[in-house]
């Protein structure tokens, strides 16, 4: 003996057949979306980590009589840098860089010594707790008058602010394509309680719950959103597999190549099955709502 | 076992289909239900089936109020209520196995149970070569058998059937009142409308007349306990 038939046709509804493509397009948008912004969230981690252990210090030229060179006062900061506990490294950066990076707004024909360029001293720091900037910066003032601390702290605000902004877009995207791919489950569903009310007014009347009727098309809806779940995971799976191969073809030392962690993985594979289970239950109560409508 | 106290019944803003309608029918009796077409004779098998629900007047079925009755508790009451639709209403998708054994799975009966009653059932209301053939694919007269053998497979105390010799010819129509007359026998209270007089002349069951809505007891059968 075969195993029972489906009591309702539901697989064989054109809105039910359309359901799993419609799902798959908005996992596949989902994961994608939610893949760029745990690796934005961790670059920028990353990001403000380093800068967060780094710090520049700046010796403006010598422009008044009666100070010492600007050398001798670079010497004298360092100096001061390299004894000050929790710091790692110091590295004075030469006029030449210093005249590069701004050879895009002044040319390539840049003679440091025409311009009262400042000197940078580039400090990484071993703990960053160790190192009380807002004390050293004042005993850098004392000894070097001019001399200035930035901690870049403006670039670690601008990046946090950036990847809120970004994370929140992305958190409302995300929220976005939930609601349509619910509301795509609440249509199919209503469709397909309207298309078989004469099925489920006979099941009703020989003892039926509404409970037995809504399993019917919560199985329908569970069956239908893993095929379209699955489908658009592994598309978005083998999108980032393909992004992360070109990335790291880049040569480009400021880009980091995308890379997901396990943990991302792990998030990334959770996707189906959550959009499948929020798929079953709006089947389940779009159905239970329609039938206490009925008698 | 089935009460109806000044029953009315509407459908939406329209007029009463059925006004004032009071009787009662005691557990395991027979009943036949006649009157002309649109008399009210399906809308009268629709509150005894919990279709619908009176505009007014009490009705009591197994000892519960079913007029006021939660719409959740309404299964249970059906389950214990058997129908023959005039029009069948099998489901056509799947088999004539499958529209029988709906009751009993229903009610959660373990798949062996199913297999053994329904397969026997099927057997016996001749349809057992059938028992994988979808409804469409069936004569109407086979279709009437399925529709009944939904309707007793699960030994229901109430059994209803609205014309359900409407589509067989009288050999088939007798051999079927037979079928309800052995229910009957189990304990089953049966319900029949019908227009068919011969078969109200053959057995001897009390008829209740609907005319334009309103019930009139015509005859009481000599076997009506």
């Amino acid at each position: 003996m075969s195993p029972p038939s489906a009591v309702l046709p539901l697989s064989r509804e054109s809105s039910t057949r359309l359901l799993p493509w419609i799902i798959g397009v908005m996992v596949y948008l989902a994961a994608i979306i939610l893949a760029g912004a745990m690796i934005l969230a961790s670059a920028a981690a990353d990001w403000s980590r380093e800068l967060t252990a780094t710090f520049t210090v700046q010796i403006p030229s010598t422009q008044a009589s009666g100070e010492a060179p600007t050398e001798e006062r670079l010497k004298t900061a360092a100096l001061l840098l390299r004894e000050t506990p929790g710091v790692k490294a110091v590295q004075i950066i030469p006029a030449e860089v210093t005249a590069l990076s701004l050879e895009p707004w002044l040319g390539a024909n840049l003679e440091p010594r025409d311009l009262p360029l400042p000197r940078l001293i580039d400090v990484q720091v071993a703990d960053v707790d160790e190192v009380d900037r807002e004390a050293l910066a004042e005993r850098l003032e004392n000894e070097v008058p001019g001399a200035a601390l930035d901690s870049h702290d403006y670039w670690r605000g601008q990046i946090s602010s950036l990847v809120r902004a970004l994370e929140l877009l992305a958190t409302i995207v995300i929220a976005l394509i939930g609601f349509s791919a619910i509301a795509a489950v609440v249509f199919a569903t209503r469709s397909g309680v309207a298309v078989h009310r004469d099925v489920i007014e006979v099941l009703h009347l020989i003892g039926a719950t509404d409970a037995y009727v809504a399993e019917q098309f919560q199985r329908q809806a569970f069956r239908t959103s893993i095929i379209g779940s699955v489908m658009g995971s592994v598309l978005a799976v083998l999108t980032l597999v393909a992004l992360n191969r070109m990335a790291k073809n880049l040569d480009a030392a400021l880009l980091s190549a995308p890379t997901l962690a396990t943990w991302h993985w792990i998030v990334l594979a959770v996707v189906p099955f959550f959009a499948s289970l929020i798929a079953t239950v709006t089947a389940r109560r779009t159905v239970l709502r329609a039938l206490r409508r009925m008698p | 076992m089935v009460r109806f106290e000044n029953v009315g019944m509407r459908y939406g803003a329209g007029p009463e289909v059925l006004s004032d309608v009071t009787f009662t029918l005691p557990p395991g009796s027979f009943h036949f239900v006649t009157g002309a077409s649109g008399a009210g004779k399906s809308s009268l098998l629709k509150l005894m089936y919990l279709a619908h629900r009176p505009s007014r007047g009490f009705i009591t079925l197994f000892s519960r109020d079913v007029t006021r009755v939660p719409r959740k508790e309404l299964p249970e009451l059906r389950r214990r209520i058997g129908v023959v639709f005039q029009d069948f209403r099998l489901i056509e998708h799947i088999s004539a196995f499958d529209n029988v054994a709906l009751p009993l799975r229903i009610a959660g009966s373990r798949e062996d149970v199913v297999r053994k009653h329904v397969t026997e059932l099927l057997s016996w209301v001749g349809l057992k070569e059938h028992l994988h053939s979808r409804p469409p694919t069936l004569s109407g007269g086979q279709q009437q058998r399925i529709a009944i053998a939904r309707a007793v497979i699960a030994h229901p105390n109430l059994l209803l059937a609205d014309e359900p010799t409407g589509n067989v010819d009288d050999t088939i129509a007798v051999r079927l009142l037979y079928l309800f007359e052995e229910l009957n026998r189990m304990g089953t209270t049966v319900v029949i409308a019908t227009h068919n007089k011969s078969l109200l002349s053959r057995f001897s069951h009390s008829v209740l007349h609907l005319d334009d809505g309103e019930l009139t007891v015509l005859s009481q059968a000599s076997d009506a306990r």
